[in-house]
C-alpha cells in the first residue's frame, strides 16, 4: 500500500543522491493553513497557560526549540511547577514522545532518499510533531521527490519560529484578557490532543487507550497524585494492547 | 543558578533528551524497523493512553484560570467537539474550534 503522498512518485526519484533545498519555501508558506492556525491557538494556548501556573515565560519559549511537541512541553511545566522530581517528569515526557517514534518513521518513509545523506533526516526528525505529520500526508503530492524533505524542514522551521512569537502573545493575553476568554484560549490545548488522538486513531485498540487513559487517571490520581499520568499511560495503553491486539495489519504504512 | 537557568538546566535531559531520543531512533530505525511490530504498537498504545491521561488531567484538575469555568461544562464541550469531529467526517481543525466555542458558549450562556 502506497501513501498518499507517494502516490505520482516513482521508485526511481528515490534513488537520487541529493535533496533540493529550494523546496523549503513551499513547506513555508504551507504553515500558513488551517492546520496551522490550530497550532497557533493551542501554542496561544500554552502561553496563557504558563502564565496562570507561573511558569517563566523565557523557559517556556525555550520548550518550543527543544521539546517541540506540545504533550511533552504541558507536561514539562505542569510538573516542573508541582515540584515533582526530575526523573519522573523525564519518565513522563519521555512516554509522550514516544508516539513521534512510529510518526518519524512514517514521514521519513515517505520522504527520504536512499542515496542521499543521512543528516538533514536527523533534523527531520526534531521537527517532526502532530501537524508536520498531518501536512506531511496531506500537502506533498505536487512536491518532486528531492524537495519532499526540505519542504518539511522549511514547514517546522517556521511553525516554530511562529509559535516562539505566539506563546509570549498567549502570555500576555492571559493578563488582559476577561477570563472565561482566557480560560477557553487555554482549552485550544487539551481541545487539540484530543482530536488529534482521535484523528490519529486505526485500530479499535487506539480508542480503547484513549478511553482507558482517561478512565484510569482520576482513579491513579487518588491513590498516588505524583504517578498519576504514568500510572493511567502505561497501564490504560498496556491493558488496550494486551485485550485489543490488532490482528489486521499494514495500515501504518 | 537563576529560576530560568536551573529550569533549561532540567529540561536538556529531563525535555529534550527525553523527547529527541525516540526521533533519533526513529532515523536510525527507518530502514529496518517495522512500524507495525508488537513493540510499537504497544508503545502506541501507551503513549496514546498517556496524552489522553494529560487531556482528562487538564479537564478534572484545571488551572486556575480554567478552573473559572464548571467541571461539566468542560466535558460538555469536549463531548460537543467529538460529536463535531465525527459530523465533519473527522476534522481535527473544526472539532477544535468547535469545543472552544462550545466552552465559551456554555459559560456565557449557562454561566
Amino acid at each position: 500500500m502506497q501513501a498518499m503522498g507517494q502516490s505520482v512518485q516513482s521508485d526511481n526519484d528515490r534513488d537520487l543522491t541529493g535533496y533540493d533545498w529550494t523546496g523549503m519555501t513551499g513547506g513555508i508558506r504551507a504553515a500558513f493553513s488551517l492546520p496551522g492556525l490550530v497550532m497557533v491557538c493551542s501554542f496561544m494556548g500554552f502561553g496563557a497557560l504558563i502564565h496562570d501556573v507561573g511558569f517563566p515565560l523565557l523557559a517556556g519559549v525555550a520548550t518550543i526549540v527543544l521539546i517541540w511537541a506540545l504533550p511533552g512541553q504541558v507536561l514539562f511545566v505542569t510538573m516542573w511547577q508541582s515540584g515533582v522530581a526530575l526523573p519522573l517528569i523525564a519518565a513522563a515526557v519521555s512516554l509522550t514522545a514516544v508516539r513521534l517514534l512510529p510518526m518519524t518513521i512514517g514521514v521519513l518513509a515517505q520522504v527520504r532518499l536512499k542515496q542521499a545523506s543521512r543528516v538533514p533526516e536527523f533534523l527531520l526528525g526534531h521537527f517532526t510533531a502532530v501537524t508536520v505529520w498531518v501536512l506531511s500526508l496531506t500537502s506533498l503530492h505536487d512536491v518532486p521527490a528531492q524537495r519532499q524533505l526540505p519542504w518539511l524542514v522549511g514547514l517546522g522551521t517556521a511553525l516554530m519560529t511562529t509559535m516562539m512569537l505566539v506563546v509570549p502573545l498567549g502570555y500576555y493575553l492571559a493578563d488582559s484578557l476577561p477570563p472565561a476568554l482566557a480560560a477557553a484560549m487555554v482549552f485550544f490545548t487539551p481541545a487539540f490532543f484530543i482530536m488529534s488522538l482521535l484523528s490519529g486513531a486505526i485500530w479499535r485498540f487506539d480508542y480503547a487507550a484513549i478511553v482507558l487513559g482517561c478512565v484510569l487517571l482520576p482513579v491513579a490520581r487518588y491513590f498516588a497524585p505524583d504517578f498519576d499520568l504514568l500510572i493511567a499511560g502505561l497501564g490504560g495503553g498496556t491493558l488496550a494492547f494486551i485485550c485489543l491486539r490488532p490482528r489486521r495489519k499494514g495500515l501504518l504504512k | 543558578m537563576t529560576g530560568v537557568a536551573l529550569i533549561l538546566a532540567a529540561m536538556i535531559p529531563a525535555g529534550f533528551i527525553a523527547t529527541y531520543f525516540w526521533r533519533a531512533v526513529a532515523v536510525v530505525a527507518v530502514t529496518r524497523i517495522d512500524p507495525e511490530s508488537d513493540v510499537l504498537l504497544w508503545v502506541r498504545a501507551v503513549s496514546t493512553a498517556l496524552v489522553a491521561a494529560l487531556v482528562m488531567r487538564m479537564i478534572i484538575a484545571p488551572s486556575d484560570v480554567l478552573a473559572t469555568i464548571a467541571t461539566e461544562h468542560r466535558f460538555a464541550a469536549v463531548a460537543i467537539g467529538i460529536g463535531a469531529f465525527y459530523a465533519t467526517s473527522r476534522s481535527t481543525q473544526i472539532a477544535t474550534f468547535a469545543t472552544v466555542i462550545a466552552l465559551a458558549v456554555l459559560h456565557l450562556v449557562l454561566g
